[in-house]
């Protein structure tokens, strides 16, 4: 077998196997990441949405207005000026409220086409990983049709990169055990009948 | 003829009950509607302090306003609130024992406490300290008043372990902070606050528990140390709180009984009285000056104002004011001047129950110059509704808090009864 015969032009050798075995790994992920990403946005973004949403800043402001006039109101020390403050408190949250929701708005707009990227990445990577199985079952096949029409020749080589070495070992051994055997059995073999059987395998 | 005198007797006897049956319809007939009317505004009220709790701790919402954190004197006012509203039958005695029950739990084993004392205001959800809140000594004593008074509700039960509990363990002595008048509060950050209770106020009640604590009382001595200023207007003398407030004449009334009591010929309750018919006066008198302002509607009292929380009052005292009525004044003087209050109660709902009343009452107040009507109700302002119109009615809380040992026990160090004068 020439180096050329192990060089594989195409990565998809066995397609329906290859497309399954990549669809599994890149749903799996996207499953993985969707639940995830649910459970990041209900965990912390919904949280920190809530508790800097305009309605929450505003609550907690008039709380704290209230607060400080309830101790005006029972230590004499009102300060009329508060009212300002905190309505300019009102107005800098709701600068900080935007500046929050552009950076949600920016993170979901960076995270959405990673993510599809990602899964795309995944795809591509499982073909390739799924072909160093997929090549050497290939191989296996066409070896096994070729024993079955007497072809003792072949070999169960496997590229360095690819999967099933110990199995390619295991069946290179059995093909070279069965090519000895018919080798000694040809040689003391006298019956036309068998001639005619052990004729069918080259070795 | 000899049976002529016992039938004239009996005839005599049969008039009188015919009579005695007749006055007593009439004053029904005559009643009834004030008697619904004060039980719809009772029952409203109450509502409050079940709706606006945390199902989960106990916890009642200083304020029906959304994200209001809660506060320990609106825990004491609801404590009395719901037996109150189970006495009436309104609450059903189970689930008005487990109420009570929830809310002492959580003051017992999850709301933080230095020395026995709360804050001012909790989380609503983990019951701790609530923004940069101070432990407050009257806040704390409110909320205990209220704890006291259900353990009397419920004496012998669970209720009134955990009550005497959380009253015992309050050191009142560190309070003091060296002084014989209380401090008003106290914050990790900056200790004891510059504010002490110096001068008649609402902090009798505080005093009161104080020195009748059986554990860690205050000497007797500070009852007299605290100022009694006294001013009039017009016709009504009274020893007043420098910001005129009317709350600050009922929130001791609420659960102590002064009308027996005596101080060098001083009754508090009949101060209260004057103050509050003061009050009333002053706003008949500037009625000119400010649209709600008139003789059925008054009570200037702290309150929700058009720019806020602010301690509005009459005179005697240097009241602020601008127009602003909240219905809680009016309802809070029931005892002290029944006719005057409920005519005033009635009125406002007549005129502007569409602005004023919603599903707990009279919301906290209005002021018609600014075209101004509250949204929201105050629990402590909802509270002393409920807790006066009781004591005007059945006198329920009055008779249960004054049989507490430890009120006896102040009494006993600082008051002469009406017959030893």
């Amino acid at each position: 077998m020439t180096h050329e015969m192990h060089r594989r032009t195409h990565y998809l050798i066995n397609r329906s196997f290859q497309l399954k075995y990549t669809f599994a790994i890149a749903l799996t992920i996207l499953a993985v990441m969707l639940i995830s990403g649910i459970g990041i946005y209900v965990g912390m973004w919904s949280s920190i949405i809530e508790n800097f949403s305009k309605f929450k800043v505003s609550e907690n402001l008039e709380t704290a207005k209230r607060i400080a006039d309830y101790e005006g109101a029972r230590y004499g020390k009102g300060d009329f000026r508060l009212e300002k403050i905190f309505r300019e408190a009102e107005l800098l949250s709701a600068k900080e409220q935007d500046t929050l929701h552009e950076a949600l708005k920016s993170v979901n707009k960076a995270l959405l086409p990673k993510m599809m990227v990602f899964v795309v990445i995944v795809f591509i990577g499982g073909i390739f990983v799924s072909h160093r199985i997929a090549g050497p079952m290939y191989h296996f096949e066409k070896s096994a049709r070729a024993i079955r029409d007497g072809n003792l020749s072949v070999n169960f080589n496997v590229r360095k990169t690819d999967e099933m070495k110990e199995t390619a070992l295991s069946l290179e051994e059995m093909v070279e055990s069965l090519r000895r055997d018919i080798d000694k059995i040809k040689k003391i073999n006298h019956d036309a009948q068998i001639d005619e059987i052990l004729s069918k395998y080259k070795t | 003829m000899r049976y002529c005198p016992n039938i004239r007797r009996k005839l005599k006897i049969a008039a009188l009950v015919i009579c005695v049956l007749f006055f007593l319809s009439g004053e029904a007939l005559a009643s009834s509607p004030d008697e619904d009317f004060l039980d719809k505004l009772q029952h409203d009220s109450i509502s409050y302090f079940i709706r606006e709790m945390n199902p989960a701790n106990g916890l009642i919402k200083d304020s029906s306003r959304p994200g209001s954190p809660s506060s320990s004197a609106a825990a004491g006012f609801g404590l009395t609130a719901i037996c109150i509203g189970e006495s009436r039958g309104w609450i059903a005695k189970e689930e008005a024992y487990q109420l009570v029950l929830k809310i002492l739990k959580t003051f017992k084993d999850d709301v933080p406490n230095e020395r026995g004392f709360f804050y001012h205001f909790l989380d609503m959800r983990t019951a701790h300290r609530a923004w940069n809140s101070e432990v407050s000594s009257i806040d704390t004593a409110l909320f205990l008043a209220g704890a006291l008074f259900a353990g009397e509700y419920y004496k012998g039960s669970e209720v009134e372990t955990i009550a005497r509990e959380l009253y015992e363990r309050v050191e009142w002595p560190w309070m003091l902070n060296g002084k014989s008048i209380l401090c008003m509060g106290w914050k990790p950050e900056e200790g004891f606050l510059w504010y002490y209770w110096d001068s008649y106020s609402e902090a009798m009640i505080l005093y009161a528990l104080a020195i009748g604590s059986p554990t860690h009382p205050i000497p007797a001595e500070c009852w007299s140390e605290w100022k009694r200023p006294v001013d009039s207007y017009k016709d009504y003398r009274a020893i007043y709180c420098t910001t005129g407030s009317i709350f600050t004449y009922q929130y001791s009334h609420a659960w102590i009984d002064f009308r027996s009591l005596y101080e060098d010929g001083v009754n508090y309750f009949d101060n209260s009285v004057n103050a509050v018919k003061a009050n009333r006066q002053f706003c008949i008198d500037n009625s000119g000056l400010y649209k709600a302002y008139g003789e059925n509607s008054w009570g200037l009292s702290a309150c929700l104002g058009p720019e806020g929380y602010r301690g509005y009052g009459a005179k005697p005292g240097a009241g602020f004011n601008d127009g602003t009525i909240p219905p809680c004044g009016i309802a809070g003087s029931m005892p002290f001047d029944p006719i005057a209050s409920l005519n005033g109660l009635k009125q406002l709902y007549s005129e502007h129950k569409e602005f004023l009343y919603g599903q707990y009452g009279f919301k906290d107040a209005f002021n018609l110059d600014k075209e101004w009507w509250a949204e929201e109700y105050l629990g402590i302002d909802v509270g002393i509704t409920v807790l006066m119109i009781e004591n005007y009615r059945s006198g329920l809380v009055w008779k249960k808090f004054m049989s507490i040992p430890a009120v006896k026990n102040w009494i006993s160090k600082c008051f002469t009864s009406r017959n030893s004068l």
